[in-house]
């Protein structure tokens, strides 16, 4: 009898979650550590911290039923499908003391027009990282995928909107084409890319073109600003094709149990100084003008972290895509079934 | 087995040199893990010199603290309850006789031979259906759901060497069936309850596959956190955490087999 | 089945109890849900997940397309090659174990038992260390002179094939080990005695008699292989996805529930109905198979 005592106590004592905490689930390396303890001593809120690789991840996580979580980081067009599946809280946009600091160029986007759901974090871009040492040709172009030179050494993001845009620009289509017929095409370019192909990896890849495993990777410009720090024969290019551009934001989803936390984090993540050291440790740039002074000025003045118009015309965002992303979807589990 | 192997079987050239590379097989990662444990480069292309940063960065670690005090809590709490049950209806299987016996055994065995993934995705269907939220519960009760088979064949063949008379005679001596239990069936096959448990402990501490796709948030296990770490970024912290594995698994059997000496190799089979 | 225990009806009926809560349980946890996943099986996808339950058998058509078809054939083939090198290998290992006795058995079953207690993934990962491009093996390959450019050893199927074979050894051991033990030591003296040489004896004799550790080694080895997706996530590259992958992307990415159940459908049939003909065929029941 003692026994069912003490399971039952120790049901009791693990369904309990009435602590202050906050579960919190981000980007992998989409954050300065040093932050979140800061905010634990500060606040007093206990913090539980996880990490996904795509946009599709967390959106399946959720639906799958994993509520719990307070505060995720989908890109622009995630925000769009969450919003639409009601999948997000709306924020009380009046305990976000700190969102004047944020660019009034960021605010009112078109993926959550009335700012109801979502509160831009960073933002960033797609290119290619690759070994300096180990890459005798000059990059420019995503072609350089389909250079059979590097066999097995290139690495494409497990990231089905990522890869089919590559595939789209190289075609000359946009990011956001939804034509079946330009969809096919880009599906045999791309699976008579995966000869050359080692894997489709988002995180691992890092480290593999750190081990000389890859020379070439698909990487986001942050992510690979990250590992150039690590070792200076790593370099990255923005390929002339153009691809995507993104902006990740801040949103609370629907269910929250700990919304006000949630918000005091948020509100936390838009302080300038709070900004400005995460910017410098993941290398995206941050729509928080107050926070730019106390950026380093190697990336403020990097153009590849801080672009310009002019070099990234040949960028969009992504868009959803609505019945057709099925349709999209079937044809990435192809490819990489393939 | 305590026959002196006299006429030197399995004692060929080609067997002892199948079992030295079959071991050299096994334990070449797990030396190499330990070796780089101690590499004070992150990377194990290059070896930085030897340092004990990797374990220091492992105890401040508090996020791995809360992996292991998850996979403790599930293991624990599974156990208990897959125990019980599976005991319950080990006894039940090896003393009665019923129509649909076998079909009843069977069934109860089915998740054995299914491979993880589909009782994982079958219970993911099912949390998503009754709208319980992943975490901690609907981990723990899906370990309890794998660990009740395993438990009961576990028991199951430790009845085989229990002779049943006794327990009739306490009958007829007027021994209430709970009397029973505790007085003369419980104290024969305890061994056999202690090995389904600690089967079910190494099954459920170990997990992955099902754990991956019933976990919520803050309910990240060991495995999950390992699984996580792999991916999102290589540390010889990893490493570290594998070697202490080693080695407290190491005490804990060694310590294991002084105390139960010769029944040592039953509980681990 | 003992005349006293009818006696004693009272006895009997309180025992009956017992089994409810397990078969509540398996009910609950395993028949329900195994009720659900065939329902799912015949569904539609929802654009941004869930379902829609409108009978049709689209899944199972697509299933069979000749993409995932590929796919199936390389997870039985994975499957079977880890089974036969796990036996070849594993045989032996448990032939020696079993003649060895006393502390020496004990170290030996502990060497053999550690990998389950460090954790599989961190073993499996491991092999990246030793085969990389920069790795254990292509390193001193290359200063010993033997090769210039590294082998190709990671991220194909040479890797996941060591990777399986890797975390499926010790269950192809144990049992054997098990059946070898079981054996009464004077039939093989005899055998001996009757002047067979140690090979006849083994193939005619210890081999046969080890069968039923064997078979439950194949069953260990084989089913968990079948349904792997972990290893070729880990240690694979762009050829080597399995049955397993297609099914976990299905659930984890793009949340088409209805064609990832049908293809645990197929799989759970790739398992069930081989191991169901071959227990009607051999008379014997589950748990003998897997004890």
């Amino acid at each position: 009898m003692k026994i069912y005592l003490f399971v039952f106590l120790l049901i009791i004592g693990c369904s309990k979650k009435n602590e202050n905490v906050l579960y919190v689930y981000n980007w992998s390396d989409y954050i300065d550590e040093t932050v979140l303890t800061d905010f634990e001593k500060e606040y007093g809120i206990k913090i539980i911290y996880d990490t996904y690789s795509s946009n599709e991840e967390l959106l399946a996580k959720l639906q799958a039923g994993s509520g719990g979580y307070d505060v995720i980081f989908p890109s622009d067009y995630m925000v769009t499908i969450m919003a639409q599946n009601s999948l997000l809280e709306e924020l009380n946009i009046k305990s976000l003391t700190n969102l004047k600091n944020i660019d009034q160029l960021f605010l009112n986007p078109t993926y959550d027009p009335e700012q109801k759901y979502s509160i831009p974090y960073t933002s960033g871009l797609t290119g290619i990282a690759y070994r300096t040492d180990l890459v005798t040709d000059e990059i420019d172009s995503w072609k350089i995928f389909w250079n059979a030179k590097y066999k097995n050494k290139t690495m494409l993001l497990n990231d089905m909107r990522e890869v089919y845009a590559m595939a789209f620009k190289i075609l000359g289509y946009s990011v956001n084409d939804t034509d079946p017929i330009h969809l096919a095409e880009a599906q045999k370019l791309l699976i008579d890319q995966k000869k050359y192909l080692k894997k489709y990896e988002s995180d691992m890849s890092k480290d593999f073109l750190l081990t000389k495993e890859a020379s070439i990777i698909q990487q986001w410009v942050g992510d690979s600003y990250q590992i150039m720090e690590q070792d200076s024969n790593i370099a990255f290019v923005i390929p002339k094709e153009g691809s995507i551009k993104f902006t990740d934001n801040i949103c609370i989803p629907k269910g929250a149990k700990h919304k006000e936390n949630a918000e005091k984090f948020i509100n936390y993540l838009l302080r300038p100084d709070i900004a400005a050291r995460i910017i410098n440790v993941i290398s995206y740039s941050m729509p928080n003008l107050a926070a730019l002074p106390m950026v380093n000025d190697e990336i403020k003045n990097d153009k590849n972290i801080y672009p310009d118009e002019e070099l990234i015309k040949k960028y969009e965002f992504v868009l959803d895509l609505g019945e057709y992303t099925s349709t999209m979807e079937k044809a990435w589990t192809e490819l990489k079934s393939y | 087995m305590s026959r002196k192997n006299d006429l030197k079987f399995g004692r060929g050239k080609s067997v002892i040199l199948l079992t030295i590379v079959g071991f050299i097989f096994l334990y070449t990662p797990i030396i190499v893990l330990i070796i780089y444990s101690f590499n004070y480069s992150r990377f194990s292309s290059t070896w930085g010199g030897w340092s004990l940063q990797w374990y220091y960065k492992l105890f401040d670690d508090s996020s791995m603290w809360l992996a292991i005090k998850n996979s403790l809590l599930i293991g624990i709490v599974s156990t208990i309850f897959a125990t019980i049950l599976g005991t319950m209806s080990a006894l039940v299987i090896k003393r009665f006789v019923f129509k649909t016996k076998t079909l009843f055994t069977n069934l109860l065995f089915v998740p054995i031979v299914i491979p993880e993934i589909v009782l994982g995705i079958l219970l993911l269907l099912l949390y998503n259906l009754i709208k319980l939220e992943l975490g901690l519960t609907s981990i723990i009760l899906a370990h309890i759901t794998f660990s009740i088979p395993f438990v009961t064949l576990v028991v199951l063949n430790n009845l085989k060497n229990f002779d049943s008379t006794i327990e009739e005679v306490g009958m007829d001596l007027g021994a209430t069936p709970w009397q029973i239990f505790w007085k003369i069936t419980f104290p024969n096959i305890s061994t056999g309850i202690l090995a389904g448990a600690l089967l079910a402990f190494t099954l459920s501490i170990e997990d992955f596959t099902i754990t991956f796709f019933t976990s919520g948030p803050g309910a990240t296990t060991l495995p999950l956190k390992i699984y996580s770490m792999i991916k999102f970024g290589i540390t010889p912290e990893i490493n570290a955490i594998s070697t202490l594995l080693v080695l407290f698994t190491t005490i804990i059997l060694g310590v294991m087999y002084f105390i139960l000496n010769k029944q040592e190799k039953k509980i681990l089979t | 089945m003992d005349t006293s225990s009818q006696n004693n009806l009272l006895y009997r009926s309180s025992k009956y109890y017992l089994l409810l809560p397990s078969y509540f349980w398996v009910i609950v946890f395993f028949i329900l849900p195994l009720i659900l996943l065939f329902t799912i099986s015949f569904a539609s996808k929802q654009t941004y997940g869930g379902y829609e339950i409108n009978f049709h058998l689209d899944n199972y058509a697509r299933a069979i397309d000749p993409i995932y078809l590929k796919i199936a054939i390389r997870t039985f083939f994975y499957s079977i090659t880890t089974t036969i090198f796990c036996f070849l290998l594993g045989y032996p290992i448990a032939y020696y174990i079993s003649f060895t006795d006393g502390f020496k058995k004990v170290v030996l079953m502990f060497l053999i038992l550690l990998p389950f207690w460090t954790n599989f993934l961190i073993r499996v990962y491991s092999w990246n260390t030793i085969l990389g491009s920069y790795g254990l093996i292509n390193s001193s390959l290359i200063s010993l002179g033997v090769i210039d450019t590294p082998f190709d050893l990671l991220n194909n199927y040479i890797s996941v094939n060591i990777g399986l074979l890797y975390g499926e050894l010790p269950y192809m051991v144990l049992p054997i080990v098990a059946s070898i033990d079981r054996i009464d030591r004077s039939i093989l003296e005899a055998s001996s005695d009757l002047g067979a040489s140690k090979y006849y004896t083994f193939f005619n004799v210890t081999l046969p008699l080890s069968m039923p550790g064997i078979i439950s080694g194949v069953v260990f080895v084989l089913i968990p292989t079948l349904g792997q997706f972990v290893i070729p996530d880990l240690l694979g590259g762009n050829d080597s996805f399995m049955i397993g992958n297609i099914i976990t992307n299905q659930f984890i990415v793009v949340r088409d529930w209805p064609f990832g159940s049908t293809l645990s459908v197929y799989m759970m049939g790739f398992v069930m109905i081989p191991l169901y003909l071959y227990l009607r065929y051999s008379k014997l029941s589950l748990n003998s198979v897997i004890s």
